[in-house]
């Protein structure tokens, strides 16, 4: 068989810590809506900024007023995405309601200078003609989902909450069972998975699901469902007043 | 195709990562993917296009309904792919029939504008359902992740209809100077009388560049849609969970007999698909259902009441009291107060629907991630749960001093106060805080928190904890005498 790279939006990177972190790319798709809301956002406030040098204008006069609109215009146009994506927020208010924002690539904030250069590609990403349509096939054919102004400044677009993973776990289980053996981080994660999201799953995919490991639980069916619900809950639990149940020994199961 | 194969990292996803995982297989597989749609699509595109060579509108408007076709030969070879298997070509020409013709009436017929095309597609093809359980699955399976679905089924013809704009104007750009003339003579037969008789010429080339941008854009939306199909099924089939089992099962040098071959697609792994299988023995739940529900405590009461409308009444002066208004204003100003008006009204608007947002935002059956955030019970390493303390902290701490244990006796004490300000004074205290940040949010609770004292508990535990320094044994006895936590009244002592 061959042997693929497993696909995924995932990207590690290792801090000068040496810890790695896992930023999880955003693609054009929500990232066009968050366009959207700044569009509707950078319109109202024209929109209401207008309003109040219409007013000004009735005392000031016309053409300082048109003067003053026009170079409010210019700005809103350039650099308000530039101001937000420099800042503390790290995204536009578009981006910040649909959960993005944008670091560098290394996965560390990104400065003034690449917020501009990021932004004034815009010009470049927006052709032919605004539909952004340079911007969305460079964003659809690179790894990261990066458009040519984030190629250019090296920054990517990732999301910054994470949602929290609905918990629908069935009745809790009446006993604690200690694991017979030791388990790593990523397999005892899957445990609790299991017994976490079972709500969600039928009595019979349950026993499909814990059937894969009836070596850990010793029994298929519905009685090794309740051994590994045990097991997870003696996992999330630890309870120290537990009674110290001797840790029998499974047949065929070796210990490294 | 066997789980353990796949391509892709199964992980539960959100639903725009699950829009994304979906574009990242499209991108994998981009060429092939759009041979197999032009497979699909290239004979009735060219054959339409002969016969309705003079009726561009119609040509167009036929294609789009027959794009489900293209999007089946992309969904046929992506579902492979997933699963580590490539399709032959020989596979891949015995689909093109197929693909015309599978749920003719229902595919192409009002189903073609079902919002659930994205997912429901793969039910139809990928799991082969029909009828009945074709219903059931369609439903469990919209349950998750309809909000991008429904973004996806709505940007996919505003997105073709928009790259084709672009792919026009790509065309102008590129097309060499001088080459132009027909095209002009063309727009300048469009006559502004009659605006919806488009010249034939201008029309054509929109349908060609319309149905150009359709083969690109209905790449990558059924990918998507595909992605938030793998990934619904991620989370009500648990297979990422089955996928860690399984390697845990390898691990432990012991495979479940009869678990190795599974055919997700054939077999979905589901009751609503196989109801017999899990109810031997019992009454369908459908029954019990009934059963239960005829009970009287479920009869359903309603009461009528009927409110006496209340007569409007009329008032006269309501257009003088207007005139008035706008007759003692300048003329120039009333479209400035009209669109300031028009400010106020969507203001309003946009206060209605932000009061009412719950209504509008998807969370895709997760509870908002702002929920209460529990009380931590344990403290940078230390149980702070009331019930792991004595009920009079003072004394067991004068009683370890007094022992020698200077350590134990301290840290009973601090942790004993991080308790008392937790349940008594409301800090919210998380599992993560250090000293320092303890400290921060005490102060910030003010005076019925005690600050002063936590401080300076907090200075004496840190120089123990720390520095290995112990206090004098009378700031000890000071501060286990000075005790400001005190239970709630009933508990005081006399």
């Amino acid at each position: 068989m061959m042997v693929v790279e497993k696909l995924d939006t995932l990207q590690s990177v290792e801090l000068a810590e040496g810890v790695e972190i896992r930023l999880r790319m955003a693609g054009p798709m929500v990232r066009a809506g968050a366009f959207m809301l700044d569009l509707l956002i950078r319109i109202l406030a024209l929109f209401v900024i207008g309003l109040c040098l219409g007013w000004a204008g009735v005392a000031l006069g016309g053409r300082v007023i048109s003067g003053i609109g026009l170079l409010v215009w210019f700005l809103m146009d350039w650099f308000y995405p530039v101001i937000f994506e420099a800042g503390a927020w790290g995204a536009t208010p578009g981006k910040r309601m649909m959960g993005l924002r944008v670091i560098q690539a290394n996965g560390s904030p990104i400065t003034f200078g690449q917020a501009m250069v990021r932004n004034f590609m815009r010009f470049i990403d927006a052709m032919p003609i605004f539909t952004y349509g340079f911007g969305v096939a460079s964003c659809l054919s690179s790894k990261r989902f990066q458009r040519l102004g984030d190629l250019a400044a090296g920054t990517v677009v990732v999301y910054d909450r994470l949602q929290a993973m609905p918990v629908i776990a069935s009745p809790p289980p009446m006993a604690a069972i200690p694991l017979p053996v030791g388990l790593s981080a990523d397999e005892t994660r899957a445990l609790i998975m299991f017994r976490d999201r079972s709500g969600l799953w039928s009595e019979g995919r349950r026993v499909e699901i814990a059937d894969q490991i009836v070596s850990l639980s010793g029994v298929a069916g519905t009685a090794g469902v309740n051994r590994l619900m045990a097991m997870a809950h003696w996992v999330q639990e630890r309870r120290s007043d537990a009674p110290v149940a001797k840790v029998e020994k499974w047949k065929g199961v070796e210990t490294k | 195709m066997r789980l353990d194969e796949v391509t892709a990292e199964i992980r539960p996803r959100s639903d725009w990562e699950a829009v994304d995982l979906g574009f990242a297989m499209v991108r994998r597989h981009f060429w092939r993917c759009l041979i197999l749609w032009w497979m699909a699509l290239g004979i009735p595109i060219a054959v339409l296009g002969w016969l309705l060579w003079d009726h561009p509108a119609l040509y167009l408007a036929l294609i789009w309904w027959f794009k489900p076709a293209g999007s089946r030969m992309v969904l046929f070879e992506l579902s492979r792919r997933l699963f580590g298997e490539k399709p032959s070509w020989k596979s891949i020409w015995r689909e093109v029939p197929r693909v015309w013709v599978r749920r003719l009436f229902f595919r192409f017929g009002f189903g073609r504008l079902s919002p659930w095309l994205p997912i429901t597609l793969a039910v139809d093809d990928l799991e082969g359902l029909r009828g009945k359980h074709y219903k059931m699955r369609a439903r469990q399976l919209s349950r998750r992740g309809d909000g991008a679905v429904t973004w996806i089924f709505l940007s996919a013809d505003l997105a073709t209809a928009w790259f084709a704009i672009g792919l026009i104007g790509l065309g102008a750009i590129m097309l060499p100077s001088g080459q132009d003339a027909p095209w002009t003579e063309a727009m300048q037969s469009w006559s502004s009388d009659e605006p919806f008789v488009i010249p034939l010429l201008v029309m054509r080339t929109v349908a060609f560049a319309t149905i150009l941008s359709m083969s690109l854009v209905d790449l990558f939306l059924t990918g998507a849609g595909f992605g938030i199909y793998v990934n619904n099924r991620t989370w009500i089939e648990g297979w990422d969970v089955e996928l860690a089992f399984k390697r845990l099962g390898q691990r432990l040098g012991k495979v479940a007999a009869g678990a190795a071959v599974l055919f997700f697609f054939i077999l979905p792994a589901i009751s609503s698909a196989r109801p017999q299988s899990m109810t031997v023995g019992n009454p369908p739940p459908a029954e019990v259902i009934r059963e239960i529900k005829s009970n009287p405590d479920f009869e359903v009461h309603t009461i009528t009441r009927k409110i006496p409308k209340e007569e409007p009444k009329k008032s006269s002066t309501r257009r003088s009291w207007l005139e008035d208004i706008f007759g003692s204003i300048p003329p120039e100003i009333i479209p400035l107060f009209l669109y300031s008006l028009l400010g106020l009204v969507i203001c309003f608007l946009a206060w209605v629907i932000w009061r009412f947002r719950h209504a509008f935002i998807y969370r895709g059956g997760i509870a908002s991630t702002s929920a209460t955030v529990p009380s931590a019970r344990v403290v940078m390493g230390m149980e702070v749960t009331p019930e792991s303390l004595p009920d009079d902290i003072p004394a067991a701490v004068m009683a370890l001093w007094q022992r020698g244990l200077r350590q134990e006796a301290l840290g009973l004490l601090y942790r004993g106060a991080i308790s008392k300000v937790m349940v008594l004074a409301h800090v919210e205290i998380q599992e993560s805080d250090t000293e320092g940040d303890c400290l921060e949010r005490v102060r910030h609770a003010g005076a019925v928190a005690h600050p002063d004292y936590f401080g300076s508990l907090t200075h004496t535990w840190m120089r123990m904890a720390y520095a290995g320094t112990a206090p004098a044994d009378l700031e000890v006895g000071t501060l286990c005498s000075s005790w400001p936590f005190q239970a709630l009244p009933e508990r005081r002592r006399a």
